[in-house]
């Protein structure tokens, strides 16, 4: 037998298991003529002595009586009505969560994502679904909110109010569902969700003033901006960490500079919303 | 005149699941202290081994019928549980045992190096031969651990650890081989045997 051959054996030599009666004799054999496998040998059998000595001085360790009395209550429990689940009330489980509870998060989870995903979108298809319905409106609706000389529409305002003690501004009247009116000709809040402006280029020049805008941000908690029954939109000017505070990115070296933003009021002059105009 | 018989483990389950709370507390009594220690010898913490304890029976107790006797003996089976408990204990807190998988497979021929210049049990007295033995078996990886505790300790055949472990039995065995001379290794560095030395000699004695 060889070195190798004697190291296939050696575990079982050593453990005392059963062995082919040629084989173990040939093992035997092998380390009567090998010092380094009779070493190995000896140093296996001393293992399993140490390991004997461990297995006999752990033999008393047995869970505590609490665990029968735990288990024989929940038995009887069970036994009682076998249709109750099974569940450990004492100490703390393997599994904290009950399959139940789990299940019961994960709907909720998907319930908020799904929540998350499609109210921006019914936000601006319902508030400014007005908006968008005076977008539509054949008559353009140039504000002058670029500023002036910045004025895109040949046609001029159709309705637009540059307060004097305010000359930034500019108020937008913001109709009632019920009030809309194809002939009104009332003005829209400059561009909605990035659409450029009508007039202020011709379709084969490139179009260089498009406005983009952020959706409207709720300025008051728990505000609905589908339910608004009318109002202002005011262009405004802020600084540009305005922008941070509604978690908006914002370039740090260009924060001394200021930013557009159109102000949604309501009727009783309250700001409602807020959005971000480039 | 009367004989009186040990009932199996199979019989036993077969009464309690009908309602029999002696059968129960009979087949608790006889299974549960090895469940214990074998978690315990796993975790190396007590807490763990009560709840690992406590969780197999209430298997046991709630989904008796998953137990397949065609796959293995009730006893494997409740160590298999066992088993899954603690692995997730102790993959939830690995704080419970120094798990030594760094001494892992790039090490795999070290043990071909282990030739006795001393008996490495030797001069120690018994508590510190269980110590230090405990000590060398909590620090193994977990795979090879476990296979130590249910063959070694708790001396089951290599077809009953299969049936635990859910492997092969040529597993075991090798498993079995390489764990046992990590723990030389482990005891001999723990007496400072020098090593190289003994690499020396089984190149001899392979050569």
């Amino acid at each position: 037998m060889s070195c190798r051959s004697f190291e296939t054996t050696i575990t079982d030599l050593a453990r005392g298991q059963m062995l082919e009666a040629r084989a173990k004799e040939e093992a035997l054999a092998h380390v009567r003529d090998c010092r380094s496998c009779a070493a190995r040998l000896a140093d296996e059998q001393s293992l399993t002595a140490g390991l004997r000595v461990v297995a006999t001085s752990a033999v008393l360790n047995e869970a505590p009586a609490r665990v029968e009395a735990l288990l024989l209550s929940t038995f009887r429990q069970r036994a009682a009505s076998p249709f109750v689940p099974v569940s450990a009330p004492a100490r703390a489980r393997i599994t904290p969560w009950p399959l139940w509870s789990v299940a019961g998060a994960a709907a909720a989870a998907v319930i908020l994502v799904v929540a998350m995903l499609t109210l921006p979108r019914l936000l601006t298809s319902k508030q400014p679904a007005r908006l968008k319905a005076q977008i539509n409106q054949p008559t353009p609706l140039p504000l002058t909110i670029n500023g002036p000389g910045e004025s895109e529409s040949p046609d001029g305002p159709t309705e637009t109010a540059t307060t004097a003690n305010n000359p930034g501004r500019e108020f937008v009247d913001y109709p009632a569902p019920g009030s809309m009116n194809r002939r009104q000709g009332l003005a829209r809040p400059a561009s909605i969700n990035s659409r450029p402006n009508r007039g202020a280029s011709s379709p084969e020049a490139p179009d260089t003033n498009v406005e983009i805008a952020t959706e409207y941000l709720p300025l008051t908690y728990g505000v609905n901006l589908s339910q608004l029954e009318g109002g202002q939109v005011v262009r405004v000017e802020l600084p540009r960490s305005a922008m941070q505070s509604f978690g908006l990115p914002m370039n740090a070296e260009r924060a001394g500079e200021r930013v557009k933003a159109d102000v949604l009021l309501g009727h009783d002059g309250v700001a409602r919303a807020i959005r971000f105009v480039r | 005149m009367t004989l009186f018989t040990t009932p199996s483990d199979d019989e036993l389950l077969r009464r309690m699941s009908a309602g029999d709370e002696d059968a129960f507390v009979t087949l608790y009594r006889r299974r549960q202290g090895g469940i214990y220690r074998f978690a315990l010898q796993m975790s190396g913490s007590e807490a763990v081994a009560e709840d690992v304890t406590q969780e197999v029976f209430m298997v046991l107790i709630g989904e008796a019928g998953n137990y397949d006797p065609a796959k293995g003996s009730l006893s494997a089976y409740l160590y298999g549980v066992a088993r899954n408990h603690v692995l997730r204990a102790l993959s939830r807190d690995r704080s419970f045992v120094s798990i030594g998988d760094h001494y892992e497979e790039e090490n795999e021929m070290a043990h071909e190096g282990l030739i006795a210049k001393e008996d490495p049990l030797g001069d120690l007295t018994r508590n510190e031969v269980v110590e230090s033995v405990r000590q060398a078996v909590t620090a193994l990886p977990a795979h090879y651990r476990e296979v130590v505790i249910l063959c070694d300790l708790h001396e089951m055949s290599y077809v009953e650890a299969a049936q635990v472990l859910g492997c092969a039995v040529g597993t075991v065995r090798s498993r079995l081989h390489r764990a046992r001379a990590l723990l030389i290794e482990k005891l001999r560095g723990s007496r400072g045997t020098d090593s190289a030395s003994d690499l020396v000699n089984t190149a001899r004695c392979f050569a």
